[in-house]
C-alpha cells in the first residue's frame, strides 16, 4: 500500500468509527468544542479579536444547521476532535490542538477530516474578515467606497536573501 | 406609434436609442431587465462589500441552456484549471460550464458590470478570410469605422494614451490609426501594473495603459475614478462609462425616448412584405402588450438576438426571421481566456487601482502568435480576479491558520498579482446557438442553447496565452503560482459574438454591412452578434457602439 493509500485508508476508517447518527442535528446545541476549534483557527491577538469574539462560531453554527450534509460534517468534526482526551478538545494543550490541525490539513483531500478542516476554515475566515473589526492593522480597514484606494504608495519591498556571490 | 423600437438597452441598444432620438425620431426602448440605482443597489461602500457581486434583481438574469460540452483531449493537459490548495484525484472528463454566459439584464445591459475596456478592433482582424484564410471578412473597413469610434470615445469619455501623430497614414503601437486624441488622459498605472510593466520590459514586451471608459478627470458632469477596483460590482460614483450613465441619460434628455424596463419582448410582428411592424411584449405587471413602429432595432446580445429571430417563425419566415439560409445562431464566437495568478514577495497594494488598466497588444494581430491564426492580448488582471479584499486573500491566497496566519494577512494582503489573456475565437461548425427543444421560459418561448467547441488551433492559442502569462508573472518577480484557469476545461463567456454575422453574401451571413437583416428593410441588429470575427481579445463594447451609430444613422438617412 502506498503512503497516500495508507492515509486514505486510515482517514476512512477514522470517519467510519466516528460517523454520527445524523439524528437531532437541527436541535443540537452548539458544543464548546466548536468554539474552541474556531478560536484555534482564528485566535485573538494584539490587533483583533478571536473568531468567537466576533460571533463567528454562533453564525457559522447556525448556518451549518441549514444544510443536513454540512451539519453532519460539522458534528462529525467536533466528535472527532473530542476523541483524543477524556475532556475532549478542551483537555488538549495548544500544541496538541495544533498537531490535530496540521494532521487534518494534510489528510487526503477526499477524507472527511480534510473536508471538515477546509470547509470550516474557509467559511470561518469569510465570516470573520467580512467584519471591520477583523481588518484592523491591514490596509483594508475601510470598504472601497466612498474613499477609493490610493495608488501612489511606494511598493514595500520584502527582505531578500543575500546573494552569495556578493559576499 | 413610434418611429423605432429598440429591443435591449446595453451597448448596442443604448447607443442606437441615443442616435435615433438625437436625429428626431420617437423611440421606445424595451428592456427585459430592471433599472439599477447606483446609490441603492451597489455595495462597494458596505463593510461586507466582499460578499456582494454585481447585484441580482428580479428579471436581471436570463435563462439559458448548454449543449453537451466536448471531451477533454489529454494532449492539452497543461491547460487544465488548478488551484494550489485544491487537489482532487478526479479530473473531469468533459469541459465544464462554470461561469457560463456572464451578462446582466437591466437598463445599461452588461456594461453595468463590465470593467469598461474601450477597444478598437485591429484593422487586420476585419480581414480574416481574405488575408488569413479562416473565418469571415467584415463587410466594412477599419477606416469606415474610425470616425464612429472617435465619436463614441468622446460621448462616453475614454481615457487612453496615444503615441505618435494622428491620421490614417500613421499607426500607434497597437496597430490602429486615430483621427483624434483620446478625450481624456490615460490613467496612472496601479502598483500591480507597474510591477507587470517591469516584467514585460524584461521580456521585451510592450506594456501600455489600456484604453478605459472610466474617467481619469471630471468629464461631462461625472467625477473621476478613485481607483477602488470594484468596477465589476457596479460603479457607485458613475465615472465608469456604462450605458446607463452615458447614452441613456442623453437619449432621455431629448424628450423623444421612452424606456420600459422589465419588458420582455416575445414576438416580432411582421407581414408578408418582410417588414417588421412592431413587437409584442410582456410588461412589468405580466400583461401582454403591443407596440407599433416603422422599424425595429434588435440589440439583445449575441445569445438573445438569435433566439428571438429563430423563435419568430411564420408562413413568411418559416425558419425564423432572417434565417432563410440557416445562418442565424451559427458562427458562435466565445471568450477564449486564460488567467494566471501568483504571489509576489513585495507588498504591491494590488487591491487598488483600475481593473485591467494596462495591456500588451504585441500578439493581438491575427498573425501575432507563431503557428496559429488569431491573436491574443494580455492584461493586468489582479482586480478582475477579484483579489480586492481580505476574504479573497484568506480563502484563496494565504493558506494557514492561527496567529501566524493573522500576521501573514497583515503583511500579505496586496501581494497577489495576476495576468490574463483573451484570444481570437474562430467559427467552428460545432459552436452555435439554437433553440432548446425542451426548455422554455415563462412565456412559452424556447430558451437559447449554447454549443461550444474548441479545436486544436484554439488550444494552441491557449497554450501560447498560458505560457506568456506565466513568463510575465515570473519576470515581474512572482515567486509562487497559486491558481490558473482558462477556456480549455471551462466554458465561461462574457464576450459573445457572431450569431447574426454581417457579410455581403446572404448565404453565409444574416446582416448586410449596414446592420440590416438581409431581405428585411426595417429590421436592424445592433449588438455583437453582428461581428464576423471576435478580434484578438479586444473587448467589444466600443465596436458595438460604433457599429450601432453607423447602422442607425445610415438607416435614418436612407429612410429620409
Amino acid at each position: 500500500m502506498s503512503g497516500a493509500g495508507l492515509w486514505t485508508w486510515l482517514a476512512t476508517r477514522e470517519a467510519l468509527a466516528a460517523k454520527p447518527s445524523g439524528r437531532g442535528l437541527r436541535s443540537a446545541r452548539m458544543p464548546g468544542t466548536w468554539t474552541l476549534w474556531l478560536d484555534h483557527l482564528i485566535p485573538a491577538d494584539e490587533w483583533t479579536p478571536s473568531a468567537s469574539g466576533l460571533g463567528v462560531d454562533r453564525q457559522l453554527w447556525a448556518e451549518s444547521l441549514q444544510d443536513d450534509a454540512y451539519a453532519q460534517l460539522v458534528q462529525f468534526g467536533c466528535q472527532w476532535l473530542d476523541r483524543y482526551h477524556p475532556q475532549g478538545l478542551a483537555g488538549l494543550t495548544e500544541d496538541e490542538r495544533e498537531q490535530l490541525a496540521v494532521w487534518m490539513s494534510q489528510a487526503p483531500w477526499e477524507s472527511p477530516q480534510r473536508r471538515f478542516f477546509e470547509l470550516v476554515r474557509d467559511h470561518a475566515m469569510k465570516l470573520y474578515y467580512l467584519q471591520p473589526a477583523a481588518r484592523r492593522g491591514t490596509l483594508l480597514e475601510h470598504p472601497p467606497q466612498p474613499m477609493g484606494r490610493a495608488i501612489d504608495l511606494p511598493v514595500v519591498m520584502a527582505p531578500r536573501p543575500k546573494d552569495p556571490s556578493h559576499v | 406609434m413610434f418611429d423605432m423600437i429598440v429591443i435591449g438597452s446595453g451597448a448596442g441598444g443604448g447607443s442606437a436609442a441615443w442616435a435615433l432620438a438625437t436625429r428626431g425620431l420617437k423611440v421606445l426602448v424595451l428592456e427585459a431587465g430592471p433599472w439599477f440605482d447606483p446609490d441603492k443597489d451597489y455595495s462597494l461602500d458596505k463593510s461586507d462589500w466582499e460578499q456582494h457581486a454585481f447585484p441580482v434583481k428580479p428579471r436581471s438574469q436570463g435563462r439559458y441552456t448548454y449543449g453537451v460540452m466536448q471531451k477533454l483531449d489529454p494532449q492539452w493537459q497543461d491547460l487544465r484549471s488548478w488551484h494550489r490548495d485544491e487537489m482532487s484525484s478526479e479530473w473531469p472528463e468533459r469541459r465544464a460550464v462554470t461561469m457560463g454566459y456572464s451578462h446582466v439584464r437591466g437598463v445599461g445591459g452588461t456594461t453595468l458590470h463590465y470593467v469598461g475596456e474601450a477597444h478598437r478592433m485591429h484593422p487586420q482582424s476585419l480581414r480574416l478570410a481574405s488575408q488569413f484564410g479562416v473565418g469571415a471578412d467584415w463587410p466594412l473597413t477599419y477606416d469606415e469605422l474610425e470616425p464612429y469610434y472617435a465619436r463614441v470615445e468622446k460621448l462616453i469619455g475614454v481615457a487612453g494614451a496615444h503615441q505618435g501623430p494622428l491620421g490614417p497614414q500613421t499607426q500607434d503601437p497597437s496597430g490602429r490609426w486615430r483621427s483624434t486624441a483620446y478625450p481624456l488622459p490615460a490613467h496612472r498605472l496601479c502598483p500591480a501594473s507597474q510591477q507587470l510593466a517591469k516584467g514585460a520590459q524584461a521580456l521585451g514586451m510592450s506594456w501600455a495603459p489600456n484604453p478605459r471608459a472610466a474617467l481619469s478627470e471630471a468629464y461631462d458632469g461625472r467625477p473621476p475614478c478613485n481607483y477602488c477596483g470594484g468596477c465589476g460590482k457596479g460603479c457607485p460614483r458613475r465615472d465608469k462609462g456604462s450605458v446607463d450613465q452615458t447614452f441613456i441619460p442623453k437619449a432621455l434628455a431629448t424628450g423623444r425616448c421612452e424606456i420600459l424596463a422589465n419588458a420582455q419582448v416575445t414576438r416580432l410582428l411582421h407581414n408578408r412584405l418582410r417588414e417588421v411592424t412592431g413587437v409584442e411584449y410582456v410588461d412589468a405587471k405580466g400583461r401582454v402588450q403591443r407596440a407599433q413602429a416603422r422599424g425595429v432595432v434588435l440589440a439583445a446580445g449575441a445569445i438573445e438576438t438569435p433566439r428571438l429571430l429563430l423563435a419568430n417563425r411564420s408562413r413568411w419566415a418559416p425558419q425564423g426571421i432572417g434565417n432563410e439560409h440557416g445562418q442565424v445562431g451559427r458562427h458562435f464566437l466565445e471568450t477564449i481566456y486564460w488567467m494566471s495568478v501568483g504571489l509576489h514577495p513585495d507588498r504591491l497594494d494590488s487591491f487598488a487601482g483600475l481593473p485591467a488598466d494596462s495591456i500588451c497588444w504585441d500578439h493581438n494581430r491575427p498573425d501575432g502568435i507563431p503557428g496559429v491564426v488569431g491573436g491574443a492580448r494580455f492584461y493586468s488582471a489582479t482586480l478582475d480576479a477579484d483579489l480586492t479584499g481580505p476574504v479573497a486573500y484568506a480563502t484563496r491566497v494565504l493558506k494557514g491558520w492561527g496567529a501566524s496566519h493573522k500576521r501573514a494577512m497583515r503583511e500579505g494582503v496586496g501581494k497577489a498579482l495576476a495576468v490574463a489573456a483573451i484570444g481570437e475565437s474562430l467559427p467552428h461548425p460545432q459552436s452555435f446557438v439554437d433553440l432548446d427543444p425542451k426548455a422554455k421560459d415563462a412565456h412559452g418561448i424556447p430558451l437559447a442553447r449554447m454549443h461550444s467547441h474548441l479545436d486544436d488551433m484554439a488550444c494552441r492559442r491557449l497554450r501560447f496565452m498560458a505560457g506568456k502569462s506565466r513568463d510575465l508573472l515570473k519576470a515581474a518577480g512572482v515567486s509562487e503560482l497559486i491558481h490558473e484557469g482558462g477556456s480549455y476545461d471551462s466554458f465561461g463567456s462574457s464576450h459573445v459574438f457572431g450569431t447574426c454575422r454581417m457579410g455581403k453574401d446572404p448565404k453565409t451571413s444574416v446582416l448586410g454591412g449596414d446592420g440590416r437583416v438581409h431581405g428585411w428593410q426595417n429590421l436592424l441588429v445592433c449588438d455583437a452578434s453582428a461581428f464576423p470575427s471576435s478580434g484578438g481579445g479586444e473587448s467589444p463594447s466600443l465596436t458595438i457602439q460604433a457599429l450601432s451609430l453607423r447602422a442607425v444613422e445610415r438607416w435614418v438617412d436612407g429612410v429620409r
